[in-house]
């Protein structure tokens, strides 16, 4: 158990399908693992139809358990591979934790001991 | 010149920080754990335990850490992600009885999210399951 407030939880909301590239930036930062939700995105119907765009409900929600020390680096290349720039239209943000549980800091640099 | 800050002793500082909790209401944070799939229902109920009144289960799958999960075909494991809320005090305890637990069903995780703000009287007391006067929640 950790209160030490050192880790910071990344959502990612992304297109569906998108999710890989997420992963595989936030890996190449320093993350370990992540997990993955379905969602449905609301927009504006009305702007939609008046510019003839279709923008797809689907999306895909990441989220991310990080050190701090890690954040800038990770959240910058997610926005460069994924963000709202990209076919991932990615809106990115990240929460403080207060407390965790289940995350071993002895093997930080072991990629093979944590999933999830 | 500004002054120097000089910081206010220890015990003061426990002091005041009573007076502060004295007027204010406890605080929620919301709490997401994430554990294998379903093996939620053993979680739910050690929850309720701790006076977690709601809890929502979210189906989500994990990412695949090493190449070796991709070659076997199973490079995403199912997961269930609960979303509950719970007071502050509670979670301590709380984490002290789930922490073996979490071992042995596998790879889970817990956090909490401290919440900034909330709606509603009655909401609060469901959530906190605590009467509290209404008075003391203007104050907040």
């Amino acid at each position: 158990m950790d209160n030490t407030q050192q880790y910071e939880i990344i959502f990612c909301i992304v297109n569906y399908g998108f999710t890989d590239i997420v992963m595989e930036t936030a890996k190449q930062n320093g993350a370990r693992g992540g997990t993955i939700i379905n969602a449905r995105g609301t927009g504006n119907e009305e702007t939609e139809k008046f510019y003839g765009i279709v923008i797809s409900p689907d999306k895909e929600i990441v989220m991310i358990i990080i050190e701090k020390e890690n954040k800038d680096k990770i959240l910058h290349a997610i926005y460069e591979t994924a963000g709202l720039e990209n076919l991932g239209q990615g809106i990115i943000f990240s929460l403080p934790i207060s407390h965790v549980l289940g995350i071993n800091k002895e093997n930080k640099l072991n990629t093979e001991s944590k999933g999830s | 010149m500004k002054k120097k800050h000089i910081p206010l002793p220890v015990f003061l500082k426990r002091k005041q920080e009573k007076k502060k909790s004295e007027s204010t209401p406890e605080k929620l944070e919301m709490m997401i754990t994430i554990v294998e799939r379903g093996k939620s229902d053993k979680f739910i109920d050690i929850f309720q335990q701790y006076n977690v009144n709601v809890s929502m289960v979210v189906l989500g799958k994990g990412t695949a850490p090493t190449e070796l999960l991709n070659l076997l075909g199973i490079a995403e494991p199912s997961k269930d992600v609960i979303l509950s809320l719970i007071l502050e005090k509670n979670i301590i305890p709380l984490y002290e009885e789930i922490q073996n637990l979490l071992k042995i069903e596998g790879k889970g995780v817990s956090l909490t999210i401290p919440l900034t703000s909330m709606v509603g009287i009655t909401m609060y007391k469901f959530l906190s399951h605590e009467n509290i006067k209404k008075g003391e929640i203007k104050n907040g």
